[in-house]
């Protein structure tokens, strides 16, 4: 489904992405790993067009993405939860879902912000509050809910669990594995908390400094003897 | 009962500096720049207004919407030419080019039509009514008028449009509006376009109140729009709106009651009094992060 080959990502002098190549069949929960600064965010980046490619290939679909702006990459259904969420504060919590349908001219648009208010009741609670307002876990909802109302295929998930409490990582965990199964929509994940991601994902890649060092079912990479000194303690 | 002329005077050039001051303010939302060029624009409207209905004979309407939609277009070439070019250059950079495009616009109609001023055409009858024993100028009245509408329908358009939504959206976090599928650039686009059309109207709105046009009429009037936009915080559409009335009754009043000589003098201290006490504005906000 998503198919990133010989991905070099430059920042200036900087060589962030060193030529990593790795796909996400359909269906996938896939997992994207490794420390802060190892370049996760950038491949999102990259993926989602916020930031050019200065190498490789990203095809979605069948469909070369490499070089399409980031406004026409979601019109592929390819939606992407940013880390640090990055809601619109100063818009209402119904405002930010409906600038995640801001593309869709189909009448099914009510029918899916019903459908993400039942997913997370907490939103519809609060749907005339400004986003701000929102604690840290509403507003990774929002973000999700935002990025689902674009009724995406491909869903690209930046750090979810970033700044949670355990208890609330554990719900956004399993509200993602919910929206797999239930919507058959595609996840690509990254995160620091590798034993979470591992343990609700089909397969992981380990990223390291720019490069994918391990990969492979995502069991088997939280039994990798590297895996678990460097990632898993 | 000179008290509320002064204030109905006030409040129709504080509509004025309002109509400005959004411009100013809407572009600095978008596109985090003060476009200095802002004033030359409304100039530019004044000019195109005088053009139509006086050298073309069209009548008031015609003229307003041309010189709306020529302001609107030059408000996105520039954007186009001058700005965006510059859009990850540093602020300095910017503002300077901004300073120029001012400058040139300024000289290319002093060039066009010369130095000496141009009588604008008398769209209105030059009477007044007595209301509560004030007396308004039909002008001042339909400046009111004009002003209310604008920002009116402009408020109605950023609060419940999609595409107004859209545009907070880009003011907001550009790269979360893009992953929307939001177009920043047709976004900043259509901020300049609506922020010259106001200042088209602003032009026609100074043009009848003054009767006189020239080549420099945007320099002071951009620049009191700008700390009408400053006293509201700088990016706060209805804070540019309350900022550019209290400017317009500030200076009515000090023109009034004290002299006219004093009237930018007041304008002025007005903007270094807020820098120094609330620097953010009337209505500026300071948006927390929550992690």
């Amino acid at each position: 489904m998503l198919k990133v080959e010989n991905l070099n990502v430059h920042y200036g002098v900087i060589h962030a992405i060193k030529n990593v190549s790795f796909d996400v069949n359909e269906g996938e929960i896939v997992a994207l790993i490794g420390a802060n600064g190892a370049g996760k965010t950038s491949i999102m980046h990259a993926i989602s067009g916020l930031v050019k490619a200065s190498g490789g290939v990203i095809s979605f679909l069948d469909e070369n993405i490499t070089s399409s702006p980031a406004h026409k990459i979601i019109a592929k259904k390819l939606a992407q939860v940013p880390e640090g969420r990055r809601i619109f504060s100063q818009l209402s919590v119904q405002d930010n879902l409906e600038m995640g349908a801001y593309l869709r001219t189909d009448n099914k648009i009510n029918e899916d912000l019903d459908k993400v208010y039942k997913r997370f009741p907490r939103l519809k609670e609060r749907k005339n509050q400004l986003a701000g307002t929102l604690s840290g876990g509403e507003q990774q909802m929002l973000a999700m809910g935002r990025a689902l109302m674009s009724k995406p295929k491909l869903l690209l998930l930046d750090e979810p669990s970033m700044g949670l409490s355990p208890i609330l990582v554990n719900e956004i965990f399993s509200i993602i594995q919910e929206i797999n199964r239930e919507d058959g929509v595609t996840v690509l994940l990254v995160e620091q908390n590798a034993n979470k991601a591992l343990s609700i994902a089909n397969r992981a890649y380990v990223l390291e400094t720019g490069n994918i060092t391990v990969s492979g079912d995502a069991k088997d990479v939280a039994e990798n003897p590297k895996v678990r000194e460097a990632y898993l303690g | 009962m000179d008290f509320l002329t002064q204030i109905i005077n006030g409040l129709s050039t504080g509509g004025m500096y309002a109509l400005v001051a959004i411009g100013y303010t809407m572009v600095y939302g978008i596109a985090k720049m003060i476009n200095f060029a802002h004033g030359e624009i409304i100039m530019v409207g004044a000019y195109i207004a005088y053009l139509v209905t006086s050298v073309l004979g069209m009548p008031m309407i015609v003229s307003v919407l041309i010189s709306i939609a020529g302001c609107a277009l030059l408000g996105v070439v520039t954007e186009k030419i001058a700005y965006k070019p510059l859009r990850n250059s540093s602020s300095l950079a910017v503002l300077i080019t901004a300073i120029g495009v001012s400058y040139l616009l300024q000289n290319l109609f002093l060039i066009l039509f010369g130095s000496a001023a141009r009588t604008f055409p008398a769209y209105m009858p030059s009477g007044s009514l007595s209301i509560f024993g004030a007396q308004i100028t039909y002008v001042s009245l339909l400046s009111l008028c004009l002003t209310g509408i604008c920002t009116g329908l402009l408020l109605l358009f950023i609060n419940k449009t999609k595409l107004g939504k859209a545009m907070r959206a880009v003011s907001e976090d550009k790269g979360a509006a893009e992953l929307m599928g939001i177009n920043v650039n047709t976004t900043i686009s259509m901020t300049f376009a609506i922020g010259s059309g106001l200042g088209a109207i602003a032009g026609i709105i100074y043009g009848m109140s003054y009767s006189l046009i020239n080549p420099y009429l945007g320099a002071m009037l951009g620049i009191k729009a700008f700390i009408a936009a400053v006293l509201g915080g700088i990016g706060s559409v209805p804070g540019a709106m309350v900022g550019g009335l209290i400017i317009g009754v500030a200076e009515a009043f000090t023109i009034s009651y004290i002299s006219s000589a004093f009237s930018d003098a007041v304008v002025f201290g007005i903007l270094i009094f807020i820098l120094l006490v609330k620097p953010a504005g009337l209505f500026g906000k300071n948006v927390r992060e929550k992690v």
